[in-house]
């Protein structure tokens, strides 16, 4: 793991609405992660991690502040270099899966390997996520955990740079979201992405390399951990 | 407490404002435009028909070859009919500043107008502006033709050269619909004009009279059944009355007769050719007479003279001076019996003479003849009144038509119900597809709203409630369309339709009526087609259980399994599986193409029907110029010649069909005398019952080499059955060839007689006295015309409002394929996937099915509108087909991919504006 600066998040306001319902989200965010990090955005419903982390993914823009990556400020980024950059750099991975419905779970990974120039071998992958046997069927044929892996691998697939989770776990069970969390773990390890996750799940942060804690849109704490344990290793 | 999801409905409505935008305008146009044409319609029909009882229409008319007598009138009334003289005459009609009415018209032919005296007692006239004529110089007319050629109320109008002030406008109740002959294909409404005058003007008018009898029967059929029977019986009648002059009304009685009449006639000639025999033995006997007289005369002299002589002879012994007495007796006596010895010599020869005549074997046969005649006792008196009685009544019935086959009365009617008939097939298509649109809408709208129907479910709300809630909004869409669509109807449209049908038909003054009919069809039925389809939809989908609701695991059956795909490229199969998934609204777009393109086809294939027609009429007629003669020789009986050189006799009658798809068409029956002039392509001889027809006959019944086809007269019943050996490519009409040796010997006419000249040059040395009708390019196109008139410009119209359609079905389409695909747009958005490749996946997967399936439809609709067609052109007497060049088939499909390109623009921006955030929102 690199200890440079890879993500910068500098000042960062982001409210929704105006006048009497205006509703300030994120209120002056700073923080910066590591190339190769897994950092944990914690913090309870409403803290703002959702739309930290959209910002983050271009998917959103804050008011103020910025966030760089590599250097590279994304508010002076236009449409279509955000484009490039969510095509390049980034991976994502939801609560619900947001496969799409009509491509089976084979295509739903090709949907992320066609944005790279060099994607991860396809098979090698389904064997890694453990879907090889599955990889004809439609989403709605499989289980939770079986479409987050499926979610997974259409992320990684394209060998991102930075692998953006949303609530990974939120939807599945005890023993599959260990499983996922392990494969996250994997992941990391293995092609040495850069993950941000944002939980409410305070268990998660034991296995992660770095934590924020966000309420009401600010930062409460910024936690290097240096006793982290493997995913297989949670409990809550 | 009222169901609160009501609250949600208005919301529902703006959030899909356009869609419903969309559906409303298609919905309440169209049932506006439906709903017009049936208020319009049934008003204007209920005029129409009211005229039949108002007018006093006539059963029916029949037009004889020369003016029927009192008696044949009387014998005709017999029948149970009362006639009504309804005479006419045609001439050209011209205009004021010395223009034909026909220029205004734009049309090459020269208009007639058929002038009749006013009408009192049957078929009488409806006054739309003006009035009837009153005295010489005057003339009324059809309001329509009037329009169509811009003749105004007093305006000056020439009839022939016969200047005629213009005081009224008219409805003739028998000529609603301009037709000039009831056999023409069309009505002809810019180059034939009805008018009436005064008696006095038209004894005036010097022209060949027409002479028409309009008649009513005296005791009327219940029903079309019986009409049609008593009408069949009474043609029969008709027609031989007037060929025996009044005496027989029975078809067999008649022949019976007739023959009768022959056989007598036969006697007549024996007794003829004994009294020339007669004529010529008499003088001889006269002269035996004579001879033997003067013979007897000589012989009692000689007797006489013999007895003075024996006297003498006695004398002279006694007294010798009367010796010289006794010599100069006895010389007398000597050249008495000469004289008397020449004389019997001159009687023996000249009775021998006569005596071999009379042994001649013919004489003989023809005296015994004649003696078996008179001995028959035959009332040669009463066979001899009877052919006066024909000569001074007999007549000819040349056209017969029933009131029920009177085009010119029910054309109108029937196709005003035909207008009605279409209008609601094209209804209830449209409405069924916009049906599936609200049901497809609905049915996303459902998926995007699973979780919360699923709680909802789950909180306790029964699935009525939600089915309620969900079809609401169709229904009230559609009723409320409907309504407006109603109040269009009976407003703005009623009068586009009313307008319309003016053009086209000779119709009275109408009231607007309501009309139960119109309301049930335009509102309750796409009220009911919308509300059933959407709610079999819904409920189908509410079967789903709520928990699979809130898992958004909407398949109502087990789950499928994906079709494994070939190795195509990823894109390729990535949009193979958005097609699968949306095949039904895919398949719904191409139904919508297909509905357009169905009208597309009409409007375009129309005008380029009508316009192939007039490209190749000059090519259907069997020659430029078609001369039909009154008869084949002069009053001398001398054949009519002509001199021009192109000129080639011919033989034609017309037989009528017993069968197939029209009852009643008219077949023309050419006997041609030549088969390298202008019937090219038949056959040099044919025998017996072997015929070709022409391509039309055998297109329009279906009939192929070996087929026999059975024809009969039109006023009898002889029937005629042909085989066909071959058909011949004569475009214009149903017909029949045959050699004119056949013909001679199947119609038992004349030998070397023929009916007309067939000349690609114009016969001026034939005096117009002579000829009948002449037939011209016109008289084929003139059905083309009076089409282009009525509804040329409408057409090209309503290409763009059928294109205009098609925009607003694909845009509708294509807008809930792409709602129902945000989520997916979203998410490749988010993962990085450029507006372009999006655009590749969903704008080119849709302008594919587009494009395929416009190809497809056209075909498919074509064949649709030619099925239509010919069930149009079975309805009518003639054929000509639908037909469509290759580049009006381009321009419909352009039409088609214009529309298409619009949406895909506005699609293409939908798809760009498509928010990320759509893929987050399932997340929360």
């Amino acid at each position: 793991m690199s200890e440079e600066t890879f993500l910068k998040v500098a000042g960062l306001y982001k409210a929704y609405g105006t006048g009497d319902s205006r509703q300030e989200v994120l209120r002056g965010l700073d923080f910066s992660v590591a190339k190769g990090e897994f950092c944990v955005l914690l913090g309870p419903s409403g803290s703002g991690k959702s739309t930290l982390l959209n910002i983050i993914g271009g998917i959103d823009s804050a008011d103020q502040g910025y966030i760089s990556i590599s250097g590279d400020k994304l508010e002076d980024m236009d449409e279509k270099a955000l484009t490039l950059y969510r095509r390049k750099h980034l991976g994502y991975v939801f609560q619900l899966y947001n496969l799409i419905p009509n491509l089976t779970v084979k295509e739903n990974i090709e949907v992320g390997a066609y944005l790279s120039d060099h994607p991860l071998p396809i098979e090698d992958l389904l064997h890694t996520l453990g879907l090889y046997e599955h990889r004809h069927k439609l989403p709605n044929q499989l289980s939770g955990g079986q479409q987050q892996r499926t979610s997974i691998g259409r992320a990684i697939i394209k060998n991102p740079d930075i692998l953006l989770c949303d609530e990974p776990t939120g939807a599945l069970d005890y023993n599959t979201s260990k499983e996922i969390l392990k494969l996250i773990e994997d992941v990391n390890q293995k092609y040495g992405n850069t993950v941000i996750m944002v939980t409410h799940n305070q268990a998660i942060s034991q296995m992660a390399d770095h934590t924020i804690k966000l309420r009401d849109g600010q930062v409460r704490k910024n936690i290097i951990n240096d006793n982290k344990i493997s995913a297989t290793d949670l409990d809550w | 407490m009222r169901n609160p999801l009501r609250k949600r409905l208005p919301r529902l409505l703006r959030q899909d404002g356009k869609k419903y935008i969309v559906l409303f305008l298609l919905l309440s146009i169209t049932i506006g435009f439906i709903s017009g044409m049936f208020v319009a319609n049934d008003s204007m029909l209920l005029a129409a028909k009211a005229i039949i009882t108002d007018n006093e229409l006539e059963d029916g008319h029949f037009e004889l070859e020369k003016q029927a007598t009192d008696a044949l009138k009387e014998s005709f009334e017999e029948e149970g009919i009362t006639l009504y003289d309804q005479f006419y005459k045609d001439f050209p009609e011209g205009q004021e500043n010395g223009k034909n009415a026909e220029a205004s018209a734009g049309s090459q032919q020269e208009t007639v107008i058929r002038i009749f005296v006013n009408r009192e007692q049957v078929n009488l006239s409806s006054i739309l502006y003006g009035r009837l004529p009153e005295r010489t110089g005057e003339i009324a007319i059809d309001r329509m033709h009037a329009d169509n050629v811009g003749i105004k109320l007093e305006d000056t109008l020439y009839v022939g050269e016969t200047p005629l002030r213009v005081v009224g406008l008219i409805a003739l109740s028998d000529y609603s619909t301009l037709f000039k002959d009831n056999s023409d294909i069309m009505f002809d409404a810019l180059t034939f004009d009805i008018g009436v005058v005064s008696r006095e003007q038209f004894d005036a008018l010097d022209a060949g009279i027409t002479w028409q009898y309009a008649f009513r029967y005296t005791d009327r059929p219940a029903n079309v059944n019986e009409e049609k029977e008593k009408s069949d019986d009474l043609m029969v009648q008709l027609a031989v009355l007037a060929a025996t002059g009044g005496l027989y009304d029975d078809e067999d009685e008649a022949k019976a007769f007739a023959d009768e009449a022959d056989v007598i006639k036969g006697y007549g000639d024996v007794l003829k050719e004994a009294e020339k025999i007669s004529d010529i033995i008499k003088p001889q006997q006269e002269e035996l007479e004579e001879l033997q007289k003067q013979a007897e005369e000589k012989g009692k002299e000689l007797e006489n003279l013999g007895q003075e002589l024996e006297k003498l002879q006695t004398i002279v012994m006694t007294d010798p001076t009367q010796i010289p007495l006794l010599q100069e007796k006895a010389a007398r006596a000597q050249t008495l019996q000469t004289q008397l010895q020449e004389l019997i010599d001159t009687l023996t020869e000249k009775g021998q003479s006569l005596q071999d005549y009379l042994e001649q074997e013919e004489i003989k046969q023809v005296l015994d003849q004649a003696q078996e005649i008179l001995d028959q006792d035959i009332d040669f008196d009463y066979w001899e009144e009877a052919a006066d009685a024909v000569d001074r009544n007999g007549n000819k019935l040349v056209d017969y038509v029933p009131n029920y086959a009177n085009s010119a009365i029910h054309f109108t009617t029937e196709d005003m119900s035909h207008d009605k008939v279409m209008a609601e097939y094209l209804l209830l298509i449209l409405v069924v597809v916009l049906a599936f649109i609200f049901a497809i809408t609905t049915s996303n709208m459902i998926t995007a709203d699973a979780a919360v129907i699923g709680t909802l479910r789950a909180s306790g709300y029964t699935r009525g409630e939600m089915l309620r809630h969900y079809a609401t909004l169709p229904i009230l869409v559609t009723l409320f369309s409907a309504l407006v669509g109603n109040l269009l109807g009976y407003t703005l449209f009623k009068e586009v339709v009313v307008a319309m049908y003016y053009n086209s038909y000779s119709l009275p003054l109408y009231e607007t009526k309501w009309n139960a009919d119109a309301f049930v069809q335009t509102t309750l039925w796409p009220v009911l087609i919308v509300t059933t389809i959407n709610l079999l939809i819904i409920y189908r989908k509410m079967r789903i259980d709520p928990l699979k609701f809130m898992r958004r695991d909407l398949s109502v059956s087990k789950r499928k399994r994906a079709i494994r795909l070939p190795k195509w490229k990823f894109f390729t199969r990535f949009r193979t599986r958005i097609f699968l998934s949306n095949v039904t609204s895919y398949l719904v777009l191409i139904l919508g193409i297909g509905f357009s393109m169905i009208l597309l086809v009409f409007m375009v294939g129309m005008p380029a029907t009508l316009r192939n027609y007039e490209n190749k009429a000059a090519d259907m007629l069997l020659a430029k110029y078609q001369y039909v003669l009154k008869s084949w020789q002069d009053e001398d009986d001398h054949p009519i010649t002509t001199d021009q050189e192109s000129a080639e006799p011919f033989d034609m009658c017309i037989l009528n069909t017993i069968d197939g798809v029209r009852v009643d068409e008219e077949i023309y029956i050419y006997g041609y005398f030549r088969s390298d002039g202008f019937f090219q392509g038949v056959p040099e001889d044919m025998s017996g019952m072997d015929c070709y027809i022409s391509r039309p006959y055998a297109e329009k019944f279906y009939l192929q080499v070996g087929d026999t086809i059975t024809l009969k007269e039109p006023y009898g019943n002889q029937t005629y059955t042909f085989t066909v050996k071959g058909i011949h490519p004569h475009q214009a009409n149903p017909a029949v060839f045959l050699t004119n040796r056949q013909y001679e010997e199947i119609f038992d006419t004349e030998e070397g007689a023929y009916t007309g000249f067939f000349s690609e040059e114009e016969i001026t040395d034939i005096d117009p006295e002579q000829i009948a009708v002449v037939y011209t390019r016109e008289d084929i196109t003139k059905v083309t015309d009076q089409l282009q008139h009525s509804i040329g410009s409408l057409m090209d119209y309503f290409s763009y409002v059928c294109g205009l359609l098609a925009l607003l079905l694909i845009y509708l389409l294509t807008k809930i394929i792409i709602e129902k695909n945000a989520g997916s747009i979203s998410m490749v958005k988010v993962l990085g996937y450029t507006n372009k490749e999006i655009s590749a996946l969903y704008i080119r997967l849709t302008t594919i099915v587009v494009i395929v399936g416009t190809c497809l439809v056209t075909y498919g609709a074509m064949a649709f509108i030619r099925w239509i067609w010919r069930l149009f052109m079975n309805s009518y007497p003639g054929w000509f087909v639908f037909y469509m060049s290759a580049g009006d088939v381009v321009r419909c499909i352009l039409i088609v991919i214009a529309a298409y390109l619009i949406v895909s623009f506005i699609d293409t921006r939908r798809i760009r504006r498509i928010p990320m955030t759509d893929a987050l929102k399932n997340v929360e």
